[in-house]
């Protein structure tokens, strides 16, 4: 992802997450889970883990064009600017997969409660 | 015209400060970008263990009491509300709104500020819970 491409899908990327982020701030804000079994039902509703996962997606990758950009900005030598990017590219995808887990995880134990 | 004085030296601290107001909030939309990739291990354990079941809920809540959770707060909340601020600014200057300088330096004044009172009020907020 480089030159025009990678401008604009920091900028898709970031507008979703600020519209996200305005919504999650007025859920805390105004409907603050006080318990588990609300967040839990919070989470994994159909619309909101869907949102929640174009969220970490849109994470995810707003953070690799950045820090891939700070990364080729400041440091120079091939190896260290190699090395750097590949820890940049793994710890994120590491993170989505984690969040994914996290998603179906919630999916799941909401399922379990309604079936009993 | 007298012959131009070779080489011209710029004084790094002189150029510091009278760095526009532009020049620092985009310096601390890096900066802030740079700390929220380093929160994200910390969310998304707190965000891991609010879900896997009451007690961790619970432990997650608990552990909003701890000065360290504050400190964290703190960075976290000017973090994101200068990327979030700022980040607006810029898509508002891609599509030509704002971009005359008098009204360009207006908005970078408007962000810095309004990054740093969000960032004290919900630090206030925190720590008075």
């Amino acid at each position: 992802m480089q030159g025009l491409n990678a401008w604009l899908w920091q900028r898709l990327s970031g507008t979703y997450l600020a519209i996200f982020i305005f919504y999650l701030v007025f859920y805390i804000l105004f409907n603050f889970p006080l318990s588990f079994s609300q967040w839990l039902a919070w989470v994994a509703s159909p619309i909101n883990r869907i949102a929640i996962g174009l969220f970490f997606l849109s994470l995810f990758f707003h953070a690799w064009i950045g820090g891939r950009d700070v990364i080729l900005d400041y440091i120079h030598p091939p190896a260290w600017r190699f090395f750097s990017l590949v820890v940049l590219a793994i710890s994120l995808l590491a993170m989505a997969l984690w969040a994914m887990q996290i998603l179906f995880w919630a999916y799941a134990v909401q399922g379990m409660i309604q079936w009993q | 015209m007298y012959p131009k004085k070779r080489p011209k030296y710029l004084n790094l601290f002189y150029l510091l400060q009278h760095m526009p107001m532009m020049a620092i909030v985009s310096i601390a939309h890096r900066v802030s970008g740079v700390l929220l990739f380093f929160s994200l291990p910390w969310l998304l354990y707190w965000f891991h263990l609010s879900l896997q079941g009451p007690d961790s809920y619970q432990q997650v809540l608990d552990w909003c009491d701890s000065i360290w959770f504050k400190g964290f707060a703190l960075v976290f909340a000017w973090s994101l509300s200068h990327h979030f601020l700022a980040g607006i600014r810029y898509l508002l200057l891609d599509i030509d709104i704002g971009i005359e300088h008098k009204v360009a330096k207006q908005t970078a004044i408007t962000v810095s500020i309004s990054a740093v009172l969000i960032a004290g009020m919900i630090f206030l907020g925190t720590a008075l819970l």
